[in-house]
């Protein structure tokens, strides 16, 4: 039986690069984590931290060339998709594992109805017919909270606000019952009272349907709001792994702190200066050896100008849907054995 | 502490955009009501915050008081001089004592001109116009200096803008707005294209260099974290009106407003067990269509406190308590 806390998907070694003019930028260079059943993991980072290739690779919708899986393997309930052939994925995607994007306004075919565009996946998965599946449609609709979805259903995508359009974006994914919804910036491009109704949402149907959540987000603000656990990225890495509460009360990674640090926050008291972390992220062609955050870092040390540090654990913590999670970051600071080098 | 001077005041603005139909015999069916009747100040010194969601008339607010947008109605008032009034000549003396920094980094600087070139182009045109007395090398000195205190590299200059990054391009924008050495600046939605670490460097920026030139802001932005950060008085806009005016830490602590605290309270916290606790007030349905006629107040569909007499008229902006006014039935 499929049981809440099971590790569903398993990223081992992930590395997708990109073949560029000036050299591979390793997009994502060697990432792994699990996503459990029914929790929310969050994926924070800045542009360019390779957190939304890292989903892109999930569903082998990286665009080939320039960009390749260079490495690593992808195991969702034991089977690795980054084998088996387009039709094995195609399966996959809109079925088990769906996906919601940033910009609501472009990912709907302003051409086709509403009715129409939910009613395609459900054909295809489950083979409904036509009407079947735009019945379907309508109480997907209602699920999600469109007022009189049985008339707005057969509306355009331009009759509809930006909240109510990525609503239609996840009645679409949710169509089909997903195991996993990845969400990339789901509310990034929405006014926040209309963010917190689609967070709402999406932990809403999490619950309810024991869904797990991947949620890509620049906001550790929601990343708080709704996410179990947390991946931190910085350029192409993960940093960080934490539960969410161990993530926010004791950061361990220089950056994490640094970037909870440099957020205003609405219940700060006073207002103390912000902090800031110097210079930018790098440019990810032809990263030097060494910790990529280590220009910045303001903890820097020799080692860490000549490798990129190894795993370190603390083993397992979280709490609910994250139970069993294992913390762990990748930090020259925490790395074993190297307590004598500070 | 005497009350310190007032730098601009804004009486009943109201800017409407005309919606026309027809193909040859175009007419006027109705009007878009962005910005219905507005009125507040900012003292000489300040930082006032604009925030509101999208389409709540925020930035035609601050692009009509920056002259960029025709107004329909109401004054503008600076160094209590109206500036809808001044002839061309007069407005373009004017205009050097409020510039504009503006979003999006990306397109609001000319991509086939230098850095430099950039940050030295508005003296250069007050000084061909004679307005400003500045020789060339005096120009090039003050870009540099310009640059500085942006925190540029000044060899940047000879750079174009697609050789710098985000931040750095804002940091380029903002030295431009600099140059005139204005009194007010209007920065519209200054760090939301910009990542967080980015974003925290140039909002302590714009306060290093509100302390050093002793600028005033009108600061409009749609996050409330930065606006509490950054301001000391905010307005709180929803369309095209004003429901609530504060002190920043006093509209967190007691918003007043029914759509300010649904609006604080749906901003998240970057902190977990104090999200799990927090009781957010989740609106119903979406900001209603500006071009709807309207009676009453424009909140009151959305209000879980709306009353009968919400429906029959608009609730003025009204002075609840010493230096906080609110446009709410609830309060008057």
């Amino acid at each position: 039986m499929k049981q809440r806390g099971d590790v569903i998907l398993s990223v081992k070694n992930l590395k997708t690069y990109f073949d560029t003019e000036y050299g591979i930028v390793k997009a994502v260079d060697d990432i792994s984590f699990d996503v459990r059943r029914g929790e929310v993991l969050g994926i924070v980072g800045e542009s360019g931290s390779g957190k939304s290739v890292t989903n892109l690779s999930l569903l082998r919708l990286v665009p080939t060339p320039p960009g390749r899986i260079a490495g690593g393997q992808i195991f969702f309930e034991g089977k690795n998709l980054l084998e088996g052939d387009e039709e094995d994925i195609r399966l996959i995607r809109g079925g088990n594992i769906s996906m919601i994007f940033q910009d609501p306004m472009t990912s709907l075919n302003p051409l086709l109805r509403i009715s129409l565009q939910i009613a395609e996946a459900l054909q295809l998965h489950h083979g409904l017919s036509k009407k079947e599946a735009v019945a379907k449609a309508v109480e997907l609709l209602k699920a999600i909270g469109i007022p009189d979805a049985e008339s707005r259903a057969h509306d355009y995508p331009h009759q509809f606000s930006g909240g109510m359009r990525q609503r239609v974006m996840i009645a679409m994914a949710i169509s089909c019952s997903p195991d996993i919804l990845i969400a990339d910036e789901p509310t990034t491009a929405l006014d926040v009272t209309i963010q917190a109704q689609i967070l709402d949402l999406i932990k809403g149907l999490s619950d309810k349907n024991t869904m797990s959540v991947i949620l890509i987000t620049h906001d550790l603000g929601v990343v708080a709001g709704i996410c179990d656990s947390v991946c931190v990225m910085y350029a192409g890495r993960i940093v960080e792994k934490a539960g969410v509460d161990e993530l926010f009360r004791d950061p361990k990674h220089p950056y994490t702190i640094g970037l909870l640090d440099s957020i205003p926050r609405i219940d700060a008291a006073g207002r103390q200066r912000l902090y800031s972390i110097p210079g930018a992220p790098p440019n990810l062609v032809n990263l030097p050896a060494g910790c990529p955050f280590y220009p910045r870092c303001e903890k820097g040390m020799d080692v860490c100008t000549k490798a990129f540090p190894p795993e370190t654990s603390f083993g397992a913590t979280g709490s609910g849907a994250a139970g069993g999670a294992t913390r762990s970051v990748r930090c020259w600071l925490h790395a074993e054995g190297s307590h004598d080098a500070r | 502490m005497p009350d310190k001077a007032t730098l601009l005041e804004v009486k009943n603005l109201k800017v409407y955009f005309p919606i026309e139909k027809g193909i040859l015999m175009r007419r006027r069916v109705g009007w878009l009501k962005a910005v219905d009747d507005i009125s507040f100040s900012l003292k000489k010194g300040e930082s006032l915050g604009l925030v509101g969601e999208s389409g709540c008339g925020k930035s035609t607010t601050a692009m009509a008081i920056a002259q960029l947008q025709s107004a329909t109605g109401g004054e503008i008032l600076f160094e209590g001089k109206n500036l809808r009034a001044l002839s061309p000549k007069e407005l373009y003396e004017a205009r050097r004592n409020f510039q504009i920094v503006f979003q999006d980094p990306y397109s609001s600087l000319d991509p086939r001109m230098k850095a430099a070139d950039i940050i030295a182009e508005p003296l250069r045109i007050y000084a061909k116009r004679g307005a400003l007395n500045l020789t060339e090398e005096q120009i090039k000195a003050k870009t540099v200096s310009l640059m500085e205190k942006v925190g540029l590299l000044p060899s940047f200059g000879s750079r174009y803008p697609h050789e710098f990054s985000g931040g750095q391009r804002q940091r380029i924008g903002i030295a431009r707005a600099l140059a005139l050495e204005p009194k007010l600046i209007i920065a519209d939605e200054p760090v939301s294209a910009l990542d967080v670490s980015i974003q925290s460097q140039i909002l302590n920026l714009l306060k290093d260099l509100q302390d050093e030139f002793d600028l005033t802001f009108l600061f409009i932005a749609h996050n409330l974290a930065v606006v509490e950060y950054f301001c000391s008085r905010i307005v709180v806009m929803y369309l095209g009106t004003i429901a609530e005016i504060a002190d920043s830490a006093v509209l967190y602590e007691k918003p007043m407003h029914p759509y300010t605290r649904a609006l604080l309270s749906a901003v998240p916290i970057p902190d977990p067990p104090k999200e799990r606790l927090r009781k957010r007030i989740i609106l119903k349905g979406d900001v209603p269509s500006p071009t709807k006629e309207r009676a009453g107040c424009p909140f009151r569909e959305r209000c879980s406190e709306a009353m009968e007499r919400c429906a029959a008229s608009v609730p003025p902006l009204v002075e609840a308590e010493a230096g906080h006014q609110v446009a709410c039935f609830l309060y008057s």
